[in-house]
């Protein structure tokens, strides 16, 4: 078994009365882009900062890189970057000038010029923080979390308002981290952000895991039937069409609509008679839960907490 | 542990140095600092040129008994006010969260607002006097700089103590920063200890502000020694009378 970078066992955290985080288990193997996912208020932020050493657990056990986060040894913070959600920097410094400072509180930082270039601020570089953009701070926020050249990076929610070029820029700068061996956690909003990028993910609801496996499999969604959705040909009924036996049609907006777990046999007929009639099945898709479809239906597609 | 010690120290002059750059490049923080003593000094001067202040022992010139006050204002505003806007301004924004996920130590982030803050009040009171001196004739009496300094020092020691000592920040920070060193179950006690630690500096005398009041209402007496670091430094520093008076007195 891969050693492990993460393992929380029985983690809680509560204020007062009200339980954030209600009872976690999880482990994430070096190397590993896990992604956490759930609404606003399910505890993902909360995990996050337990594992960064930032907050005190109620109950549990923690370890990361082999430590303890809540004794926060300095040989702890020196392995490990974190990018807030929000993380202040100081504003009349430049984007250099910061990166350097906080570089140098590492044994090993990256090169300044390099942690630049990695988020693509080059054009910023002498760039005083107060004039960034919202996007433009959140890169910075970035290069901040990677300069000491962390074994274990934290991203809790990186691209929160970046435009979609930026947001592809910051997918191949964990592409990249994710090459170096890097192991990253990532807590996110956006399902495509961690289908492409995480290689496991967890879904939580009211302090809790409620799923957890790679993307494409989770919940069951690989084993779920498909959607097959096709334009209906002109002059031509349902019934007269080669649909498989027993299944239910759904028509809408001149559209027809069907689930089966068996697309390619199903399609073969449908296509032939398409062929031999001169037809194209216009806007015909095949298509499986998404990860968005799925995340929805298990989050109940209400705010974190448990109603 | 040498090496240990020189990289720390080598990370402590980088935030100082970022600290006194933020400070200079901060327009409202600068003018505060440096500009806003400068323009006290001007038109204090403008509106009392001539006239004397007596203090025991004699009687000084105006500028010569307020230019130390006014560099103790310029002392105050980089020790108490920038740490304390400083830092409650850090904590509000998430610097010092994203602080706190660096190996940086705690104590070096706090001691390069100290420094920095020093160091920044000693430059504008020494831009003061820089500018006092020939413009309005203040003489400076070498053998009572060094009690000046210490004065200065101080009053500085105080400031910035009473600057981290504001409830509600120490509050904050000791959750946030020394608690997490040494766990939850000790924090309320650190937290107490911590109030037990600055309410005596806050308390002291010798950090009330500087009396920008009538000198003759404000002067001190024999039998009453001055109680103020502004009036300390003042007469530290413009009287060599009052030297000599305190020497009779003792």
């Amino acid at each position: 078994m891969a050693e492990l970078a993460v393992r929380v066992r029985g983690l809680r955290k509560s204020y007062g009365p009200l339980e954030a985080v209600a009872g976690v288990d999880l482990t994430i193997p070096r190397g590993e882009v896990f992604g956490l996912l759930g609404p606003n208020g399910a505890g993902k932020t909360t995990i996050v900062e337990i594992l960064e050493g930032q907050r005190f657990r109620t109950a549990g056990e923690v370890e990361v890189l082999r430590f303890d986060p809540e004794r926060r040894e300095r040989a702890f913070r020196e392995r490990i970057g974190i990018v807030p959600q929000q993380g202040g920097v100081e504003p009349t410094l430049t984007v250099r000038e910061v990166i350097a400072l906080y570089a140098a509180a590492y044994p090993r930082p990256r090169p300044t010029a390099e942690v630049i270039e990695l988020v693509g601020l080059e054009e910023k570089r002498d760039a005083r923080v107060q004039t960034l953009s919202g996007g433009q701070r959140r890169r910075l926020d970035m290069a901040l979390g990677i300069a000491g050249d962390p074994e274990l990076v934290f991203l809790d929610e990186p691209t929160t308002g970046f435009d979609p070029s930026a947001r592809r820029r910051a997918w191949e700068l964990v592409d990249r981290l994710r090459a170096l061996n890097k192991t990253i956690l990532l807590t996110t909003h956006y399902m495509e952000e961690a289908q492409r990028l995480a290689d496991r993910v967890a879904v939580m609801r009211g302090g809790r895991i409620v799923a957890e496996g790679p993307p494409e499999a989770l919940a069951g969604r690989e084993l779920a039937a498909a959607i097959v959705s096709f334009r209906r040909p002109q002059g031509f009924a349902p019934d007269e069409l080669p649909l498989p036996d027993g299944v239910e049609l759904e028509q809408q907006n001149g559209r027809i609509r069907f689930g089966t777990e068996t697309p390619t046999r199903d399609l073969r007929p449908l296509v032939l008679w398409a062929a031999e009639h001169d037809r194209e099945l216009e806007g015909l898709t095949v298509t499986r839960p998404s990860l968005e479809d799925v995340y929805l239906e298990l989050t109940d597609g209400t705010n974190g907490k448990e109603s | 542990m040498d090496g240990l010690r020189r990289f720390d120290l080598s990370l402590l002059r980088r935030w100082v140095q970022a600290r006194m750059l933020v400070t200079l490049r901060t327009p409202r923080a600068a003018f505060f600092t440096f500009v806003f003593p400068l323009l006290l000094l001007v038109l204090l001067n403008a509106t009392s040129q001539g006239s004397q202040v007596e203090v025991p022992g004699g009687k000084v010139d105006f500028a010569q008994y307020f230019t130390p006050s006014i560099a103790i204002y310029g002392l105050s505003v980089g020790c108490y006010a920038m740490p304390i806007f400083g830092l409650a301004g850090a904590r509000q924004t998430g610097l010092l969260k994203r602080v706190r996920g660096t190996p940086l130590s705690s104590w070096i982030y706090l001691t390069s607002w100290l420094v920095g803050s020093t160091l920044t009040g000693l430059a504008a009171a020494l831009l003061l006097f820089v500018v006092a001196v020939p413009a309005f004739g203040v003489e400076l009496f070498p053998r009572l700089l060094p009690a000046a300094i210490v004065t200065g020092v101080n009053d500085m020691k105080s400031r910035f103590s009473c600057g981290l000592e504001t409830p509600w920040l120490v509050v904050a920070f000791i959750h946030d920063g020394v608690g997490t060193l040494i766990g939850p179950p000790r924090r309320r006690a650190a937290c107490a200890r911590a109030a037990r630690f600055a309410r005596p500096t806050v308390l002291k005398p010798s950090i009330s502000s500087p009396s920008m009041s009538s000198p003759s209402r404000s002067s001190p007496t024999m039998s009453n020694p001055p109680k103020t670091s502004a009036m300390s430094a003042s007469l530290l520093l413009s009287s060599d009378v009052y030297a000599q008076a305190k020497a009779k007195c003792s």
